[in-house]
C-alpha cells in the first residue's frame, strides 16, 4: 500500500490555480523530495495532506485514510510548516509536553518523556527551560521538527525543513531525516537541490501546480542530466577561445562556456560524442591540465524542466 | 474534553501574563460591585427616603415592592437599577480575553502548530470560549458574594436586603450571567475568527453588550422592570441564542482561512 495517494488534487485561491489535477503515489518508508519553484503549489499540497486545507477538487489519502480537518489521518501525520511559529512565552519542553503531547492524547508522564526524547534528538536538550521567544531561526526549526515527530508519525510532512539553518544544523537535520528512512515515510519540499540529491529516494517536480516529473532520483538523473565536459588548458585564454570556437560547428556540441583557460562543453548525450570530444581535445596541440566528465546534477535536471 | 482543557490551560497561562487583561478582569468587577454598595450606603443615611410611598414609584415597579414601606421601596428601586451591572460583568470581561485569543494567535501565526494536531475545531473553540468565560463568571459570582455581604451590613432594613438577594437576582446572577458570558464569547470568537486586528476584534465584540445596556436604560427610564418572569424568559431565550451562536461560531471558523489570510 502506498503511504500517500493523491488523485486529481486541485486547489484554487480566487483567480490563482495553486494545484491543477495533481496525481501522485508515494511508497511507504521512502524519503520523497518534492521540488518546484516558488508558487508551484508545494505548501498547498502539504497543507492539504496535513488536514489544514481542503482541496477544491480531487482527494488524497494517508495510509489509506482520506485526509481532511476531521480525519483520523491527522493522528498518523507529523507536520513541520515552512516558518514554524511558537508561543514566545513558553519553554521548549513545556510546549512539547504540556501542549503538543497532550493534544495528541498522551498522558502527562508519556508526553513529558516523549518531549525529553525529542529535545535530545533535535539537539535542544540544553535549552529546554529557555523561553522560545529567545530562540534563533535554526532552533525554532529544530523545535518544529521535534513537534512534528512527537506523535511517532507514520508520514512526516516537512515544508522546507532545513531553510534558515546553518551548515552544521542542516547536516544534523538531514542526518536525522536520513535515519527515519524505513521507519516513516518522509515527504519533504525544499529548494536546496543538493539536499534532495543527498537524502531523497524519489523526486517529484511540480510547476504551476502540475507534476511534471516523478521518478526515482537515479532514473531522473539518467533521463534528464546533460553530460558536460570541463577541460582546463595550460594556454592563454585567447588560444583556448580560438580552439573552442572550432567546436561550435560540430553537431554533437550543444553549448560552450569559457572561463579563462577553462572551457565547459555541453554534449548531446550520445556515448560517441564523449569519445569524439576526447580525441578533439588530445588533437588540439594544447597542454591539458585537467579533463573532467562531470556527474549529472539534480540542479541541471531541475533547470532543464522548469528553468 | 481533555484537549479542550489543554487549550484552556494554555490560554490562561498566556492571557494572565498580559497586565491589561488582568486589569480588565480585576478592575471592572471592583467598580461594578462597589457602585450598588455605595448607593446602598448613601441612601441608608438619607432620611428623605422615609417620606416616599409606593405611589411615588413608577407604576410597574410598585407592584414589586409588596410589603415594603415607601422608603424601602425607593431604596430597592434605586439599587436594583445597578444590579443589572452584575450581568454586564460576564459579558464585558470575556470579550477582552476571547477577542484577543484568536486574533492574537493569527497575528503571531502560532495557531498552525496547534491546528496540525488532531484537536477538532469544536475542542479548540470550546477551549478558547471557556478560557474567557470561566474567569468572567467566577469574578462576577465573587463580586456578587461581596455585594451580598455588604447588602446585609449596609441595608437599613432586612426587607431591602432580602429583596436584593431574592431568587430573582440569584437566577439573574447564577444562571443568566453564565448564559450571557457564553453569548459574549461566542460573538467574540466569531468576530476574532474573521478580523485581523485584535483592537478591531475587541471593539466589534463589545457591541454584544448593547442589548444589556438597552435593558439598563430601559429600566431606568421606566419602560419595563426586571422581574422574575422576565428573567426566566431571558434565561430560556439565552439557551436558544447560545446554542445557535456556538453552532454558528464553529461553522464559520475556517482553519484554512486562519492560516492563509492572516496578516
Amino acid at each position: 500500500m502506498s503511504a500517500i495517494v493523491i488523485e486529481g488534487l486541485g486547489k484554487i485561491y480566487g483567480p490563482v490555480t495553486a494545484l491543477d489535477s495533481l496525481d501522485l503515489h508515494v511508497e511507504q518508508g521512502v524519503v520523497f523530495g518534492f521540488l518546484g519553484p516558488n508558487g508551484a503549489g508545494k505548501t498547498t499540497t502539504l497543507r492539504i495532506l496535513a488536514g489544514l486545507a481542503r482541496p477544491t477538487t480531487g482527494r488524497a489519502w494517508i495510509e489509506g485514510l482520506p485526509v481532511g480537518p476531521g480525519s483520523h489521518a491527522r493522528q498518523l501525520v507529523g507536520y513541520l510548516p515552512e516558518e514554524p511559529s511558537f508561543y514566545p512565552w513558553m519553554r521548549a519542553g513545556e510546549f512539547l509536553a504540556d501542549l503538543v503531547g497532550r493534544l495528541y492524547g498522551m498522558s502527562r508522564s508519556e508526553a513529558k518523556a516523549r518531549a525529553d526524547e525529542m529535545l535530545v534528538l533535535v539537539g535542544l536538550e540544553e535549552v529546554d527551560e529557555r523561553r522560545i521567544g529567545g530562540f534563533s531561526r535554526g532552533m525554532r526549526q529544530r523545535l518544529g521538527l521535534a513537534q512534528a515527530l512527537m506523535n511517532r508519525p507514520q508520514v512526516l510532512l516537512l515544508d522546507e525543513p532545513v531553510s534558515g539553518l546553518d551548515p552544521v544544523g542542516r547536516r544534523d537535520i538531514l542526518n536525522l531525516i536520513d535515519e527515519l528512512r524505513g521507519e516513516a515515510t518522509v515527504f519533504m519540499s525544499t529548494h536546496i537541490l543538493s539536499d534532495v540529491e543527498r537524502i531523497c529516494d524519489t523526486v517529484g517536480i511540480l510547476d504551476y501546480g502540475r507534476l511534471i516529473v516523478l521518478d526515482e532520483k537515479e532514473n531522473l538523473l539518467r533521463r534528464y542530466a546533460v553530460p558536460v565536459v570541463e577541460v582546463n588548458f595550460d594556454a592563454t585564454p585567447e588560444t583556448v577561445a580560438h580552439w573552442a570556437e572550432s567546436l561550435r560547428e560540430l553537431p554533437f556540441v550543444v553549448n560552450i562556456q569559457l572561463d579563462g583557460s577553462t572551457v565547459r562543453i555541453t554534449l548531446d548525450g550520445s556515448v560517441q560524442s564523449s569519445v569524439d570530444l576526447q580525441q578533439l581535445v588530445l588533437g588540439s596541440d594544447l597542454l591539458v591540465l585537467g579533463y573532467q566528465h562531470e556527474h549529472p546534477q539534480l540542479e541541471d535536471v531541475f533547470l532543464q524542466l522548469v528553468g | 474534553m481533555n484537549k479542550t482543557w489543554v487549550i484552556v490551560r494554555k490560554d490562561w497561562a498566556e492571557v494572565f501574563k498580559n497586565r491589561f487583561v488582568l486589569f480588565t478582569v480585576a478592575f471592572l468587577p471592583l467598580i461594578l460591585t462597589a457602585l450598588p454598595l455605595i448607593i446602598l450606603y448613601a441612601t441608608r443615611s438619607t432620611s428623605d427616603l422615609g417620606g416616599f410611598s409606593s405611589a411615588d414609584m413608577p407604576a410597574g415597579f410598585a407592584s414589586l415592592c409588596m410589603e415594603m414601606s415607601g422608603g424601602e421601596c425607593m431604596q430597592y428601586f434605586i439599587v436594583s437599577q445597578f444590579m443589572l451591572l452584575f450581568m454586564l460583568m460576564p459579558m464585558a470581561i470575556p470579550v477582552t480575553i476571547a477577542s484577543y485569543s484568536i486574533v492574537g494567535e493569527k497575528t503571531t501565526r502560532t495557531l498552525e502548530p496547534v491546528l496540525a494536531t488532531p484537536v477538532t475545531t469544536f475542542e479548540l473553540l470550546a477551549g478558547k470560549a471557556l478560557a474567557a468565560a470561566i474567569p468572567a463568571v467566577v469574578v462576577t459570582w465573587l463580586g456578587f458574594a461581596v455585594f451580598a455581604v455588604g447588602a446585609r451590613v449596609l441595608s437599613p432594613s432586612p426587607n431591602v436586603a432580602a429583596r436584593l438577594l431574592d431568587p430573582l437576582w440569584l437566577i439573574a446572577i447564577f444562571i443568566v450571567g453564565p448564559l450571557l458570558a457564553v453569548a459574549a464569547v461566542s460573538v467574540a470568537v466569531m468576530v476574532s475568527s474573521r478580523a485581523n486586528d485584535p483592537r478591531v476584534a475587541e471593539q466589534l465584540s463589545m457591541l454584544v453588550i448593547l442589548p444589556l445596556l438597552a435593558a439598563f436604560f430601559g429600566q431606568i427610564s421606566g419602560l419595563f422592570f426586571i422581574n422574575q418572569t422576565l428573567i426566566l424568559w431571558m434565561a430560556a431565550g439565552l439557551v436558544v441564542v447560545d446554542s445557535g451562536l456556538l453552532a454558528f461560531a464553529t461553522h464559520i471558523f475556517q482553519r484554512e482561512t486562519i492560516l492563509t489570510r492572516w496578516k
